[in-house]
């Protein structure tokens, strides 16, 4: 896709004179170079604002575009400000917010209001609204699959919104003892496309939309309590979800959720060696929703409880060893049912339940800091499934159990060994396991079992990374690392045929002040992942979907000029090169995408209190099929302290 | 029974409390003869411009005490300072080399003493045992005050997590991602930076998901084992992916990890949970074109639409 623009150059030249205008003037409040933060961002708690108009120049499918960066405005104004307050008597305010007119009525952003009495309460109200957009296109990206033709899209791109309101207060009883409460509520609404594309439609037909109109409420109380070593903290909190979802005209869901939640725990200080802890919570949730399915109403009723526990210990060892251990237990009881015209069409009956047991040694010594840790849980799963009634009922037509017994491991060791003082090296490795055996009995009309659970199998995965983390002068900084994992899944119940997951990343990040008013920095990553069939008879003709391939190369170099006390330059480039080969006959079936990434920024501080900011920042999605898109975004913001 | 003996373990914990408890100043050999002489006393000398501790919970004039113990402001982390004053300063203090020999327990249980509601989380936080303790994150408040936390310096909070976490930094900037950048979310929506997941309720790790996305907690009538029996995780890299719906890779390629129960039905080399997919899986078609309810269905046992 070659593309070309006559706006960039004029924004290049812009902040080019602008840079020579500013070159002449000193002293500036010097701007980070986060480069994902909006032009006039200031980190710190003195009171900004700042207000920017951009304006967008795209080419290729916008909407892709649109979803990537939420923009399908041709311009658009924004602002930011914070402000703050300390009387002195410890008495506080502070405000924070930030948005902009986006084309969705209301535009977006947040407000976060914080307030307090310095060790008495404090309190935070937010609110926050956002958009999304949705490419509204059926993907289509499997390797093995020929590219041409384009995909069918939706016309127009679906839709969504959120919105989050949040308040949450804490008050300061008395020495030992705390109040919490908080409530918040959210609102999803509009549209969103999924992956769907419809039964035996797929290729070629554009995917479905979910449609949201929800609205999910929270409320929580809670206290903390400490004596001496003694400390408890209680948490009670509700949840209710409802409204209507919809996936096309297929399924309509009309959600009715309760969620019930009690947490307590405690801990006791037996002495300066020895710390006991206790954990329990119990929740119970209902779900009483009505499903519209191929024109067909149902009404499904259900309730999960679950029971959590766990007690444990801290104890020193030494001075420089810490020992954790815990154990904690689980159950979970469901009970569900789907009703259809005001009878059982099917019922389940399901328990859950687990053992969890873990040990945490960390120790220091010297130059060196080790962790250790080992976690065994074993569970059992107990599940009837029957048509007609609920199990066990008179009327219970077909049915299907499962018993399922797991275990799973978790070995690891996390280790930092200073080599001296400018070079240390660090290493983490985790090693799992996974063992489900599972047997399954049906009493069905026809004989066979009534729906598809899998056998006994095993995971086994291994992760490990090593970094060195050097600073060969004052002034520079180079970390490189390597992070590999490796993991075969095997089904036992079809002769030990296996897959594999193997994936390995190597990467620098380096950050070098070649001069005070200079600096470069950089990530640079090459990541290779890797599914395959790796055992077993072999895979029928036409198995390429199972295969995956991929190389994923980033590089995101930049660099931060302060020309003057006034004037900083920031630049930034990232770019991202993905491929997946598998499958591909020849290279043109390769799926390739590509990033880019191009950031350039200018601040000048022309007076005392004001900052004057040009940006340019270019955003490229090129991949060999159909969603080629450039945006370019040139923004212009004027920022103050007061 | 393992009930009972859980509900017994945490009676025991209650009812010992007042009996067995130490405090952090136990770790210390304190000499006979140091006595509390009230903090009033410490800003005689310590006072830096008239600030000292202002705006902060461990201003002297507060008088807010370690809970139980009476001791409040520098002494409660200092120590008694009644020999430090009458030897004009050379006395017994815990001063900035006793407290800087502590190792991360050590420091942590400082801030515990009174910040008693992380005491609890420190089992299972995940910054627990990797040498990182409270003044890691909070260095500007223990004696200036300042913000009541460190992200409310941010506009966006969660840069102040990314400083540590730059892979996560880096996965939000994929084409698929959680907003975290742009401000939408934070990672305090997801993560207690304090506490782990060790007493988590109902779901584990999926709790954190389900707050949100409430229309997969179900319960369903038929769970997807991939779902009830695993992680969201298993399937999903929330902070960001180059797949859509964040999903760890994409098209079949990610169900058939699991699912690969073909050529072994002589008829159909493409038989996948009893049923033939010979048709679907040669061409461009995905797995959740049919199988849309994955996360769990009450209506249909194949999760199917």
């Amino acid at each position: 896709m070659e593309m070309t623009s006559t706006k960039t150059k004029a924004v290049l030249v812009a902040a080019l004179l602008l840079t020579g205008a500013a070159a002449m003037a000193d002293e500036l409040p010097v701007q980070a170079g986060r480069f994902w933060a909006p032009p006039g961002d200031l980190i710190g708690l003195q009171n900004h604002w700042t207000r920017s108009i951009d304006v967008m120049d795209a080419y290729g499918y916008d909407a892709k575009a649109a979803e990537d960066w939420r923009r399908v405005d041709d311009s658009r104004f924004s602002g930011l400000f914070s402000w703050r307050k300390v009387e002195d008597d410890g008495r506080w305010i502070s405000l924070r917010g930030a948005g902009d007119n986006g084309a969705e009525p209301g535009g977006a952003g947040s407000l976060f209001i914080r307030l307090g009495d310095t060790g008495i309460y404090s309190c935070e109200v937010s609110y926050r609204s956002f958009h999304h957009y949705y490419d509204g296109t059926s993907e289509m990206r499997a390797s093995g699959f020929a590219a041409a033709p384009a995909p069918p899209a939706l016309d127009p791109a679906p839709v969504f919104n959120w919105n989050r309101g949040e308040i949450s207060v804490r008050y300061h009883v008395q020495d030992g003892f705390d109040l919490r409460a908080g409530a918040k509520r959210t609102r999803r609404s509009g549209d969103k496309s999924s992956l769907a594309r419809g039964m035996f439609v797929a290729g070629d037909n554009p995917p479905a939309v979910r449609g949201f109109e929800t609205w999910t409420s929270e409320f929580w109380l809670g206290g903390a309590y400490a004596h001496g070593g003694f400390a408890g903290d209680l948490r009670l909190s509700h949840r209710g979800s409802d409204g209507t979802r919809t996936l096309d005209t297929r399924h309509r869901y009309e959600d009715k959720q309760e969620l019930w939640s009690a947490r307590l725990a405690t801990s006791l200080d037996v002495n300066e060696k020895l710390r006991l802890t206790g954990n329990a919570a119990a929740t119970r949730l209902e779900s009483t929703p009505v499903e519209t399915w191929q024109a067909t109403e149902f009404a499904p009723t259900s309730d999960a409880a679950t029971r959590t526990g766990q007690i444990g210990l801290i104890t020193r060892l030494g001075n420089r060893s810490t020992l954790r251990l815990s154990a904690g237990l689980r159950n979970q009881d469901l009970d569900g049912q789907t009703n259809l015209n005001g009878t059982i069409l099917q019922a389940a009956d399901r328990e859950r339940r687990s053992q969890d047991y873990r040990a945490v040694l960390t120790s220091s010594a010297g130059r060196a800091r080790l962790r250790l840790h080992y976690a065994y849980k074993i569970s059992d799963l107990d599940d009837i499934v029957a048509m007609d009634d609920q199990p066990g009922g008179g009327l219970a037509g077909d049915y299907q159990t499962t018993a399922q017994e797991r275990t799973d491991q978790r070995a690891g060791l996390r280790g930092r060994y200073r080599l001296n003082r400018k070079v240390s090296l660090k290493a983490r490795v985790v090693w799992r396991t996974s063992e489900v055996t599972q047997l399954d009995t049906w009493d069905t009309a026809s004989g066979d079992r009534w729906f598809f659970w899998m056998g006994d199998r095993e995971r086994r995965q291994l992760r490990w990374q090593v970094s060195l983390q050097t600073r060969p002068r004052r002034d520079l900084r180079v970390d490189l690392g390597y992070q590999a994992v490796d993991q075969i899944f095997t089904r036992l119940d079809l002769e030990s045929a296996e897959t594999s997951w193997k994936a390995q990343r190597g990467y620098a990040v380096a950050n070098w002040s070649l001069h005070e008013r200079f600096t470069l920095l950089g990530t640079a990553s090459l990541g290779h992942e890797e599914f395959a069939l790796t055992d077993g008879p072999d895979p029928a003709a036409g198995m390429t979907p199972l295969l995956h391939d991929g190389s994923t190369l980033r590089f995101a170099p930049g660099a931060v000029l302060k020309l003057t006390d006034k004037l900083t330059v920031v630049g930034h480039y990232e770019g991202i090169r993905y491929e997946d080969k598998a499958g591909a006959a020849t290279d043109g079936d390769d799926l390739k995408s590509n990033l880019d990434r191009l950031m350039i920024r200018a601040s000048w501080g022309f007076a005392e209190t004001l900052t004057l900011t040009a940006s340019f920042l270019r955003n490229e999605f090129d991949e060999n099929r159909w969603d080629d898109y450039i945006l370019d975004l040139y923004t212009l913001s004027l920022g103050g302290r007061f | 029974m393992q009930r009972l003996v859980l509900q017994l373990a945490g009676l025991l914990l209650l009812v010992a409390a007042p009996v067995l408890a130490g405090t952090y100043l136990d770790r210390f050999e304190l000499p006979s003869g140091a006595t509390y002489t009230g903090s009033e006393t410490c800003i005689d000398c310590h006072d830096e411009e008239g600030d000292f501790c202002a705006h902060s919970p461990h201003a002297v004039e507060r008088t807010l005490a370690v809970p139980g113990s009476g001791v409040s402001a520098c002494e409660a982390c200092h120590g008694p300072g009644s020999l430090h004053v009458d030897e004009e300063g050379d006395g017994f203090i815990l001063g900035i080399e006793a407290l800087g020999a502590l190792g991360e327990a050590g420091r942590v249980d400082m801030c515990t003493q009174c910040h008693t509601s992380h005491r609890l989380d420190w089992l299972d936080g995940p910054h627990a045992g990797v040498g990182i303790a409270c003044s890691e994150c909070h260095a500007d408040q223990v004696h200036f005050g300042g913000s009541t936390t460190p992200a409310a310096h941010y506009r966006n909070r969660s840069e102040f997590c990314l400083q540590c976490h730059a892979v996560q930094s880096s996965d939000f900037r994929l084409p698929f991602r959680h907003r975290v950048l742009e401000g939408e979310i934070a990672c305090d929506d997801c993560h207690d930076p304090h506490a782990g997941f060790a007493a988590a309720g109902w779901n584990g790790l999926n709790e954190v998901c389900l707050g949100c996305h409430t229309e997969m907690a179900g319960p369903f009538v038929f769970e997807h084992e991939g779902v009830a029996g695993e992680d969201c995780v298993g399937c999903h890299r929330p902070h960001g992916s180059m797949h859509d719906k964040l999903l760890s890779t994409d098209s079949s390629t990610l169900c058939l990890q699991c699912h690969f129960e073909s050529t072994f039905d002589p008829i159909d080399a493409w038989s996948l949970g009893d049923a033939p997919h010979g048709g679907f899986l040669g061409g461009e078609a995905r797995c959740y074109d049919c199988h849309t309810e994955i996360h769990g269905s009450n209506v249909s046992p194949a999760f199917r639409d």
